[in-house]
């Protein structure tokens, strides 16, 4: 591989490597607006020149490769940071003076890159700026608003829609200093991808409708995490406010999503804003109101009936500690098997260590009947160098689940019909009608929670138990209704659709009494056996990956921080891809 | 060296119809050049048209044969001419006197090149202003076809070529070599990033060949004639053949003389009359509109490449603009500011910006607004556009303005101090506009 | 605005362009404003156009590179400029981005986004021709048309525009009408020149 020197360092690249790249490996930034490691090199902002040794001229980084040993760069020479005060200095005479009232202030490369090589004041007093009237607020699409007076004519946003995208809505129009980005007259942008155009834009261009006067960015805290809004695990980062999330921006994964996320994923996080938080847990007490003996011991009158409205609770759950919610829960497991099944539903979205701890839990109620439902969304397809990954399950972690111990959704052709009660039967069915105790871990399961039908169908278990972020209407109609952590708020694992597992830690603490649901279910578990005291997701993921084949030889602290390929049958349909660490540049990716 | 007895060689069928058509063109000479190509190796007739000296009569000066050279040898890759029939350089009307008077000298051209470098396709870009032009190439491409110069068998020698206007629609860097391959290729004219260059890759991703009508209507005449008699025209060895001016501006006679390569402005001044009604000569630009500005004491230089670039200007494509002294030449540069600003491709930051900026900055010293910091402004704005852009035409741009700011200062100087342009309004015409 | 049509159905199969009804009659509706002949509202390409353009596509390895040929007969057929159906009708026939067609349309000066007049004035006042009075010219024009350069005489007859040079120096000052070239001009002959388009 030959050898570069940039700025009297010297690395070692594979030919064919462009100076911007190189110079990054160097330690070296050399900055540029046009230029994007996954779009084609256009060479047009001329914020990369840099001096090349032997040429005369300022040579573009981005569109100058290294192909054998000896070339020798400059960025720092007088001759440089003049070619950058110059392109400053141009891309600043047209542009408004919008900070106070751009989103992208504290994270826009002209702010960014004016501080560092630019002048700090201007030569153009007397002549007026150019303006593209009519064109400050154009929606392209749901998502993106278009203000074309703070373009730069990057086209990184057209180059984006033609050869990532590949829908080409945007296109460069008209010549000279009246170019402007757009649409065809009456057409928006219409992909998945839209918004990723918001990330790319260097400058507040382009910005996110959905975001837009929200916050400062220099307010959020920024923590990785991953997106929960279907199976494909897009890495992100969750930009919250003291636990208010304002936005998710996609996080570089060239194992998964690359450098994008799509615009479904990007609004997951609205839930978690708009929805009641249950914040207390909440105890139905077996009241007297009904006749209903108090004593959990004695059968009940009605015992046998499927009259529901007699076995219907009126009196409303109030809040109580965490112990008596366990206790009640360790009550209704050990005290009600002789009336009915027991069922276990979990969902999609319960994080691998969660859903691990959840079957050991219906391992001790002695329970067979515990799977995860998982709802089907449109597909949703994200491209990397890979060929991209495509995703149809509206949740994040159906997989993990399984491997985890859950059965699937459904049962197969040969469980007589009626006899399981998975989550076809609990949610589709009567299954619920059978069981004694039905305990629902993580209501997240999307609208399901929130669908009166299925409500009422999974009322029909004698005892119901959910655990839950949501004040869903599921919760209120639990006998007993545990708080627990959204996504934002714990550890966990989940495992994509290609089979790679990936770690996210918690961004901020849940409110209130919510708790991860890892801490509950250790707790519960406590009570049946010592050794589940305690436990995070940490010990909960090296214990499962002790004991699971697919997790064999991973433990939690060593897990890559791009994740790591599980060894399943079905995985091995996935090929092991190879790549380099990431290149990070200030601009916007 | 340059004597005004010249032998007419590029403009020998201007007057004479007949030369329109084929059969006529074969009986002054035609042809015979293609024909004399077709016996001879490739790479010989390469090394003919390097021998010669021609360099590129489109701007940029360029060795013909040279750039031919580039192009990688064999016929098992598809290969292109591109033809540059742009020509929008202020001040450039030569390559439409060629094509309209004398067009199968161009297809000749154009079909040895193609035999020097083994390409079996040309397209002829032409401005899709020259209708009358393309009208008379397409008709006289038909008569080719139909004779058998162009076809699957170019005088039965085997050698397929095909040629074909392909007509532009209105942009001055489609002349620019890139930016007219993406035209071609049905794009915005924007210019590409060097390298590649287009001798690797060109239109279609294929080598391409793009020279000027100009230089390729020479490439006839020195198969026929021989190197030899090409190099002994013109001043020296890197200045040879027969050079067309086009000269206009403040002149009595405007129009296209054709002289050995090298001729002293003030013989070319001469040849077309002299000064615009006896007026006296205050500049005159050499070369098209980027060239820098050369004053009435340098009117004895010799027009040829090197002349010029040792002067500070450039012979670009020979457009040679004449300005009397009743002329403002802020008032000249500011419209040729506006012209780089409108032309301006818009891709890359110093160009999209720096030729806006320049247009405005001139057209307030034009109009009395301007400050005392503005030359110096100016210049500034010009070092940051030379040398940064992605193509040519920043620097371009820069050449008028550059000039006028080391060569005329006192003029600038009057506009800023007095707030109004110094020379009063001109009417060419009597009943004028009322 | 509403989604512009992309000429008659069928439009994208193999090489062919799509059919439009027929040349129409002469005279098209909208006013006295409106350009004679086929004006906006027309869905598609002649029978003759779309000959012409199956023979271009012949001429180049790429679809797209017969865009700018397309796009003047396009042009030619409705009406002197390139109104948003004219543009998607191209892009349908080459199977092109729409946006990128548009980027196209709008970088070129001889392809027209808005209405022009019946006879198209381009007047050059570069810098040879400013040199020998093209300002004057275009006073000239002005006057006559009474209009504002790039807007249409109500007749619908002309509309004009300063141009940057058109390659005829030594006949300055001069313009471009339609496809013809007035040279050695003066604000008579102009005058003249003008009263007799029709």
């Amino acid at each position: 591989m030959p050898k570069v020197t940039i700025d009297d360092r010297t690395v070692e690249v594979e030919a064919g490597t462009n100076l911007i790249d190189a110079a990054f490996k160097a330690g070296v930034h050399i900055p540029h607006y046009c230029y994007h490691p996954r779009l084609s090199v256009v060479g047009q902002c001329r914020m990369c020149l840099v001096k090349v040794a032997g040429m005369g001229k300022l040579q573009a980084g981005c569109a100058t490769q290294v192909m054998k040993d000896g070339m020798v760069v400059h960025t720092d020479l007088p001759e440089v940071k003049e070619a950058q005060q110059g392109m400053m200095e141009f891309l600043l005479i047209n542009h408004p003076l919008d900070c106070p009232i751009c989103d992208q202030a504290g994270e826009c490369g002209l702010q960014d890159y004016a501080f560092k090589h630019g002048v700090a004041f201007s030569r153009f007093q007397f002549e007026d700026k150019r303006t593209y009237p009519g064109r400050e607020r154009i929606p392209l699409g749901g998502n993106v608003l278009l203000n074309m007076n703070r373009c730069i004519q990057c086209t990184r946003c057209i180059r984006f829609t033609e050869e990532i995208a590949g829908t080409a809505e945007l296109g460069f129009f008209h010549r000279g200093a009246r170019t402007e980005i757009g649409t065809f007259p009456g057409k928006q942008l219409d992909n998945q991808l839209a918004t990723c155009v918001v990330d790319i834009c260097p400058v507040g261009a382009l910005t996110s409708t959905r975001f837009r006067f929200a916050e400062r960015v220099f307010y959020l805290d920024k923590r990785p995490s991953l997106c929960t809004g279907c199976e494909v695990g897009c890495n992100i980062t969750i930009e919250h406010r003291r636990g208010a999330i304002k936005r998710y921006k996609p996080r570089f994964n060239p194992d998964v999503n690359d450098y994008w996320m799509c615009d479904y994923g990007r609004a997951t996080f609205e839930r978690y804003r708009d929805l009641p938080r249950l914040t207390a847990p909440r105890l139905r007490q077996e009241g007297a109101a009904l006749g209903v003996a108090t004593d959990p011991m004695r059968p009940r009158p009605d015992l046998g009936g499927t009259d529901t409205t007699r076995r219907r609770r009126p009196e409303a759950p109030t809040p109580v500690s965490w112990r008596e919610a366990l206790d009640a829960v360790a009550r209704y497991l050990r005290s009600r098997s002789a009336e009915g099944a027991i069922a276990f539903l979990g969902s999609g979205f319960l994080t691998t260590e969660e859903a691990y701890l959840f079957a050991q839990l219906a391992d001790v109620a002695g329970t067979p009947h515990r799977s995860v439902a998982v709802e089907l969304g449109p597909e949703r397809h994200i491209p990397n160098l890979q060929g991209g990954v495509t995703g149809r399950e509206a949740a994040p972690n159906r997989r993990g689940a399984e491997l985890a111990g859950l059965a699937s959704g459904s049962a197969g052709d040969g469980e007589a019909a009626g006899a399981s009660l998975d989550a076809e039967s609990l949610l589709r069915g009567d299954g619920a009608a059978r069981c004694a105790v039905l305990v629902v871990c993580d209501s997240d399961f999307g609208a399901a929670a929130y669908d009166p039908v299925i409500v009422e169908r999974l009322r029909r278990a004698r005892v119901l138990i959910v655990f839950g972020w949501a004040d869903s209407p599921l919760a209120q109609a639990a006998d007993v209704a545990l708080p627990v952590a959204t996504h934002a708020e714990k550890d966990g694992t989940f495992v994509n659709v290609e089979w790679r597992v990936q770690r996210f830690e918690r961004a901020f603490s849940p409110p209130g009494q919510a708790r991860p649901a890892v801490e509950a279910l250790s707790e519960l578990l406590t009570r049946y056996d010592a050794r589940w005291a305690n436990l995070g997701a940490p010990a909960v993921f090296d214990r499962l990956a002790a004991e699971l084949p697919a997790f064999a030889g991973l433990s939690w602290h060593h897990l890559p921080a791009t994740g790591a390929a599980l060894d399943v049958p079905a995985a091995r349909a996935f090929p092991e891809p190879h790549l380099q660490a990431p290149e990070d540049t200030a601009v916007g990716i | 060296m340059a004597s005004r007895a010249f032998e007419p060689v590029l403009t020998r069928n201007v007057g004479n119809p007949a030369a329109l058509t084929l059969d006529g063109y074969r009986k002054s000479g035609g042809y015979e050049g293609l024909a004399k190509a077709l016996a001879m190796e490739p790479d010989a007739v390469i090394d003919e048209v390097k021998r010669s000296g021609l360099r590129g009569r489109g701007g940029a000066g360029f060795a013909a044969g040279v750039k031919w050279s580039f192009i990688p040898k064999g016929r098992d890759k598809p290969k292109y001419l591109v033809c540059n029939a742009d020509e929008s350089e202020p001040g450039t009307f030569k390559d439409r006197l060629l094509m309209e008077k004398d067009p199968h000298q161009l297809i000749e051209g154009c079909a040895i090149c193609c035999w020097a470098v083994q390409a079996s396709t040309t397209y002829i870009y032409i401005r899709g202003e020259y209708t009358h032009a393309n009208a008379i190439m397409e008709q006289a491409i038909k008569e080719a076809y139909q004779a058998g110069v162009l076809g699957d068998s170019v005088f039965n020698s085997g050698f397929k070529l095909d040629m074909y206007m392909h007509q532009g629609a209105g942009a001055y860097i489609c002349g620019e070599e890139t930016g007219m391959i993406e035209s071609l290729e049905g794009k915005r004219g924007q210019p590409r990033v060097k390298p590649p260059f287009p001798a690797i890759v060109g239109a279609f991703g294929a080598p391409t060949v793009i020279n000027n009508v100009e230089t390729l209507a020479n490439v006839p005449h020195i198969l026929v004639r021989g190197a030899d008699w090409f190099k002994s025209i013109g001043t020296d060895e890197r200045n040879t053949g027969p050079k067309l001016y086009a000269i206009s501006g403040h002149v009595e006679r405007p129009g296209t003389y054709e002289t050995a390569i090298g001729i002293p402005f003030s013989e070319l001044l001469d040849l077309a009359g002299g000064m615009y009604r006896g007026g006296k000569l205050k500049a005159y630009i050499p070369g098209g509109a980027s060239a820098a500005i050369l004053t009435a004491d340098q009117a004895g230089l010799a027009l040829d490449f090197d002349t010029m670039t040792k002067a500070g200007s450039m012979l670009g494509s020979a457009a040679v603009m004449v300005m009397d002294d009743a002329t403002c030449m802020v008032r000249s540069v500011a419209r040729l500011a506006k012209f780089f600003n409108h032309e301006s491709c818009g891709q890359c930051t110093p160009c999209r910006e720096g030729t806006n900026w320049m247009e405005l900055l001139l057209t307030r010293i034009e109009h009395g607004e301007g400050r005392p910091s503005d030359p110096q402004l100016l210049q500034s704005v010009c070092k940051n556009m030379n040398g940064t852009a992605l193509c040519a035409l920043a620097e371009a741009a820069v050449g008028p303005v550059d000039s006028l700011i080391k060569r005329f200062p006192e003029e600038v100087e009057r506009h800023i101090r007095d707030r109004a342009c110094p020379f009063p309004q001109r009417r060419y015409f009597e009943n004028g506009a009322s | 605005m509403s989604e512009p049509t992309s000429g008659a159905p069928g439009a994208t199969a193999g090489a062919s362009v799509p059919a439009g009804p027929g040349t129409p009659a002469p005279g098209a509706p909208g006013g006295p404003a409106a350009a004679a002949g086929p004006g906006p509202g027309r869905r598609g390409f002649s029978a003759a156009a779309q000959a012409q353009l199956q023979a271009l596509l012949e001429r180049y390895p790429t679809r797209e590179a017969a865009l700018i040929p397309a796009l003047h007969i396009a042009q030619r057929e409705w009406g002197g400029w390139l109104p948003d159906d004219a543009i998607a009708a191209v892009a349908s026939a080459l199977e092109l981005p729409v946006a990128r067609v548009y980027g196209v349309v709008t970088f070129y000066d001889l392809l027209h986004q808005h209405q022009v007049g019946r006879h198209r004035i381009r007047i050059c006042t570069n810098l040879p021709c400013m040199l020998r009075g093209s300002d004057e010219i275009m006073e000239t024009v002005r006057q006559e048309l009474a209009v504002g350069e790039d807007e249409v005489t109500p007749d619908g007859r002309c509309s004009f525009v300063h141009f940057e040079c058109l390659g005829s120096c030594d006949t300055a000052p001069m313009m471009m009408i339609d496809d013809t070239y007035h040279e050695n001009l003066t604000p008579e002959r102009v005058r003249r020149i003008l009263r007799e388009l029709e």
